[in-house]
């Protein structure tokens, strides 16, 4: 597949992670359109290749698109490719290192000894949807935070519910990456009750499903009320739910967490 | 016809980690209410430019003025303009979303509809910096005292550290040294640390050397991280599986996604 065409002037290989952000290409960031217009591949999971806008996958000779499931194959090939001495881009919705590929590309990158200054390698950051969802909701994130995912295909239960016991007596604002899957609705239970043991029943959440696109939905419930959001079809694999704290309020559809409301300001 | 209210993320420095939704929102703007900072990065990206006659009508927001500025901005939206706040990085991480929000609250404003445009972070966009420190779960921590007592802040240090978070600290120029204290309390001191000043800013931020990454280890912090105040910085610890190796002869950080083995995935 080498070919001179497709090399980069030097020979040696350049390879991109970047974070596309909530999928929409308005909420690209210019770094991450530039890259993706001047390298000669992209590599990505269909969804998100789906979602490029044509002015970007028209500009490339290549487009390498694989299911969600092959997360090490496609980031191999996006390494092997670009070690070829091609032009690649990685890319991944949110940001590249939030439970993204980043760091798989740097491990796999690390075990192939690659001589200095033989492959150029940068992460281009992007919108997280952490972010992405909080600002659906409105400023419910005002405040110190923790991203926890409730996915244990990488990390044992043992340890997200550890860490879920340790943040939620402890005042932060919680945003759950992959709350649910048919596979482990156990998990999303086993958080519910955990945050049930430390917070409000009333303390408002939001879920967000799929922020920004063309099938987004939000519903603002409260901790209480949870549990049984796991039947609703907004609560999936890719939504993303916030956990207020006790200073977390709701007015007019909208989650407020204030940070030092009475003293930030002259008010 | 009323107006729109928004408030727009721009990213954590120069306009090059803007979305595109975010530069269309303010040049489109009827007025932007900006810090002198954020005005400067927008200017030096050729998002603002003063002297053109089409450029929105700028207003300086400065400490103290906030709520009157915010006040101003909901009578104008209702007159029918088109009125964006700028916060640095995203409006939802210690920006001032929650201001607009609590204001309308307050003053019963339910015919505005306030719109978020959501941004890059100081703390990802320095995690990009340095590789992929933050891909394992993470704990944002402000240190500023200003709206948190000490005791609540080390609470929360000593909860995110114990349970294993990485964690990405701002505002960490007073208190750096008292929360590395708490840290190494449930930390081992080979853990890796790196402090990011002005990311993404070149040398249009605050800090007289300008953008600067530096690394250490938990147990051999340089005095120089805790002598020399400097705003804008950022400070990204890792956690006991985050480590440092070497692709094409530059550092990087990697926190693995939680203990599983590349080679058998």
């Amino acid at each position: 597949m080498t070919t001179a065409d497709h090399t980069t002037t030097d020979g040696s290989g350049r390879l991109v992670a970047v974070g596309i952000g909530p999928g929409h290409p308005d909420g690209m960031t210019y770094r991450a359109r530039q890259v993706l217009t001047s390298v000669d591949q992209i590599v990505g999971y269909q969804t998100y290749v789906d979602l490029l806008p044509p002015a970007v996958t028209d500009a490339v000779d290549t487009v390498y698109a694989t299911p969600m499931t092959g997360e090490v194959d496609r980031t191999e090939a996006a390494v092997g490719r670009a070690l070829d001495g091609h032009a690649v881009a990685l890319i991944g919705s949110g940001d590249p290192n939030v439970y993204a590929l980043g760091g798989l590309a740097l491990e796999l990158l690390e075990s192939r000894e690659i001589a200095p200054d033989t492959l150029d390698f940068e992460i281009v950051p992007g919108v997280p949807a952490a972010q992405s969802c909080a600002a659906r909701l409105g400023a419910p994130l005002v405040t110190d935070t923790v991203s926890i995912s409730l996915s244990d295909h990488l990390t044992p239960m043992a340890d997200i519910e550890a860490r879920l016991k340790a943040v939620a007596p402890a005042g932060f604002a919680i945003v759950l990456y992959n709350p649910w899957s048919s596979r482990r609705q156990e998990n999303f239970q086993r958080c519910c009750e955990i945050l049930l043991d430390h917070r409000d029943p009333e303390t408002p959440v939001g879920i967000v499903h799929g922020a920004g696109r063309a099938d987004e939905e939000t519903a603002i419930c409260t901790l209480a009320e949870l549990p049984a959001m796991g039947e609703r079809d907004i609560l999936d694999m890719t939504a993303t739910v916030i956990v207020g704290t006790e200073e977390t309020r709701v007015f007019d559809e909208h989650m407020l967490t204030p940070r030092g409301y009475d003293t930030k300001y002259d008010y | 016809m009323t107006g729109t209210m928004s408030i727009v993320g721009i990213g954590p420095g120069l306009p090059e980690h803007l979305t595109q939704a975010a530069h269309d929102r303010i040049v489109t703007a009827d007025a932007v209410i900006v810090s002198s900072l954020y005005q400067s990065f927008l200017e030096s990206g050729d998002v603002l430019n003063p002297e053109d006659p089409d450029s929105p009508e700028l207003i300086t927001s400065a400490q103290g003025e906030q709520t009157a500025l915010a006040r101003t901005a909901f009578e104008r939206v209702r007159a029918g303009e088109d009125i964006v706040h700028v916060s640095g990085g995203d409006p939802n991480v210690y920006g001032k979303s929650d201001l607009l929000f609590a204001i309308a609250a307050a003053d019963g404003v339910d015919e505005i509809d306030i719109e978020v445009l959501p941004g890059v972070t100081a703390a990802l966009g320095g995690a990009a910096t340095l590789g992929a420190p933050l891909t394992s779960d993470f704990a944002v921590i402000s240190l500023s005292e200003r709206h948190v007592a000490w005791t609540e802040i080390e609470q929360r240090l000593r909860a995110a550290t114990r349970a294993g978070f990485a964690l990405a600290i701002y505002n960490g120029w007073r208190q750096l040294e008292r929360a590395f204290g708490v840290i190494r309390d449930h930390r081992p001191e080979t853990v890796p640390v790196a402090m990011l000043t002005d990311i993404a800013r070149g040398d249009e931020g605050r800090a007289p050397t300008g953008e600067s990454v530096a690394t250490a280890t938990l147990g051999s912090i340089p005095e120089a991280w805790l002598t020399r105040p400097t705003p804008g910085t950022t400070v990204i610890v890792g956690t006991e599986a985050t480590r440092v190796i070497e692709i094409a002869g530059r550092p990087r950080l990697v926190t693995p996604r939680g203990d599983f083995d590349v080679e058998e995935l």
